[in-house]
């Protein structure tokens, strides 16, 4: 299930992706298809052995030089516990994580507008409340927003 | 116009810094982050092309740099503080170190600016900029995130503008307009119309100032297509602000002081972090001797939309002298030959008819 903060971020977000992902990464993250996938779909890499990454351009890299928001994906499907900021996040990682929590718990914080662009299922941790679609996912974001009501 | 250009065999980028304060978003995997990393390395055979110093700025030294630097472009990446008062007032307190920012980050910064009272802190609608590599991985580069959206039959009108810009387009549109007194209440105002029933509305809002909001409307309005396709929301980019607006009227367009800016505005108004004031000073001091004086926040002379001879201030003595003096209908002879004509396609002269109103006694 995909679990979202949007009020605010709370002490528990792990907001410094990067910093954390360069710090704690284990060789074995890099053998989990989905992670081979996003690294391979997002950053056009190949993960080769354990933590090392072709790419096209810079030849052999280490997985510290992978983008941000595969960094906060890898760690969305390594830490089902943690709460992610998926800020750092494009929009090309929404179906990734729309997958994942399909599979698993996921728990993001935004602080911008992801667009989601399908309908997908959430909890809206703010407000307790189950959305089911795009359009019930905008309503409650703008709500929590304090565009809708109040 | 200064740039940033970074030209390697194996990575090549071009980003126009038009205004103080420049956003990147875009997809992950785009490149932005090797982008700083070349640029904070300083790697040899890798050329860096910017007028000014550039320098990169850490989680651990941000404040410390953004205080002491002058004249330097400073790169902010991946640093969720940009949404923070401490990174907003710290950019407010040092305007005059004439610095460039180039921020990386999808937080929607300026957003706190209202709360904190830092009206010298926005970003423009149009410094947000979607960071897009080829499909080779090597050519990058940058496109506007957001543009224009024009709506031909509006039903309503929403003005960010509480005062001057409201009045002005209250006559010159025929259908509802309403104000939202500030850009802060805008999308608020948006959903207020939508839930009215209204379904082709346009946003007039100061995109020189309204980066921030962007994501709240946008998301808005993708609310509203999915409730029902049939509505439309439209807003215009090229408008910064009202008085650049009325800048760009005929009552200006011979002005010199006013043609020698408006032909290289990077140059003048990025002494100001935001065009919206730098457009409020220009207009105040060369209309200053001018029957249509204009002054933000004082009283708008209805000159800007009413004929010569049925505005309030109309003085047979004074008037005759201006040089602006018409029978033409006011809107038409302002905006037709201006970069802003298109607003002649929401208005209908005759809804106003004519109306003489009596010579003010204080001429």
């Amino acid at each position: 299930m995909l679990m979202i903060y949007e009020k605010e971020i709370r002490p528990d977000c792990l907001t410094r992706v990067t910093q954390f992902f360069n710090y704690k990464k284990k060789k074995e993250w890099f053998s989990d298809p989905f992670v081979r996938k996003v690294i391979k779909d997002i950053d056009n890499c190949e993960v080769v052995k354990d933590e090392y990454i072709e790419s096209p351009v810079w030849g052999g890299i280490a997985p510290e030089r992978l983008s941000t928001g595969v960094k906060a994906l890898i760690l969305m499907r390594v830490l089902p516990g943690a709460n992610i900021y998926a800020t750092k996040c494009g929009d090309n990682c929404a179906p990734y994580i729309i997958e994942l929590s399909k599979e698993q718990d996921v728990t993001i914080t935004l602080k911008h507008y992801m667009r989601f662009a399908c309908d997908f299922d959430a909890v809206m941790l703010d407000t307790g409340k189950e959305v089911h679609s795009l359009k019930e996912y905008l309503t409650e974001s703008l709500t929590i927003a304090g565009i809708i009501g109040g | 116009m200064y740039s940033l250009e970074i030209i390697s065999e194996d990575y090549q980028c071009y980003i126009p810094l038009e205004r103080r304060i420049t956003v990147l978003r875009g997809d992950s995997g785009t490149g932005k982050t090797s982008f700083v990393d070349i640029i904070a390395m300083g790697i040899p055979g890798i050329s860096i092309k910017c007028e000014i110093t550039c320098r990169v700025v850490t989680l651990t030294d941000w404040e410390l740099v953004l205080r002491s630097a002058e004249s330097s472009l400073l790169i902010i990446d991946d640093l969720e503080l940009v949404a923070t008062s401490e990174f907003c007032t710290v950019i407010s307190e040092t305007i005059d170190q004439g610095n460039y920012y180039l921020i990386i980050a999808r937080e929607n910064s300026g957003s706190l600016e209202s709360e904190l009272n830092l009206n010298l802190f926005s970003i423009s609608t149009n410094s947000i900029f979607k960071f897009i590599k080829d499909n080779n991985d090597i050519n990058h580069y940058v496109k506007p995130l957001y543009s224009s959206i024009h709506v031909n039959a509006p039903d309503c009108v929403i003005v960010e503008d509480g005062s001057s810009g409201y009045e002005f387009f209250s006559y010159l549109f025929t259908c509802r307009v309403v104000s939202s007194n500030g850009k802060g209440s805008v999308v608020r105002k948006l959903q207020e119309m939508v839930s009215e029933g209204y379904t082709s509305i346009i946003v007039v809002f100061d995109s020189a100032a309204f980066g921030c909001h962007m994501d709240d409307l946008s998301k808005t309005i993708d609310l509203a297509v999915l409730l029902n396709s049939d509505i439309q929301v439209g807003y215009f980019l090229d408008y910064e602000c009202f008085e650049y607006f009325l800048l760009r009227t005929a009552f200006f367009e011979n002005n010199p002081a006013v043609k020698s800016v408006l032909e290289n505005i990077c140059i003048y108004a990025n002494k100001f972090l935001s065009w919206e004031k730098f457009f409020q000073k220009l207009i105040r001091d060369v209309s200053v001797k001018e029957m249509f004086s204009y002054s933000h926040n004082t009283v708008f002379k209805d000159c800007y939309y009413k004929k010569c001879k049925d505005s309030k201030m109309y003085n047979p003595f004074r008037c005759g002298k201006c040089n602006y003096f018409t029978d033409k209908d006011k809107i038409f002879f302002l905006l037709e030959n201006s970069v802003f004509s298109y607003f002649l396609d929401y208005y209908n002269s005759k809804a106003h008819g004519s109306l003489t109103a009596a010579p003010l006694d204080i001429f």
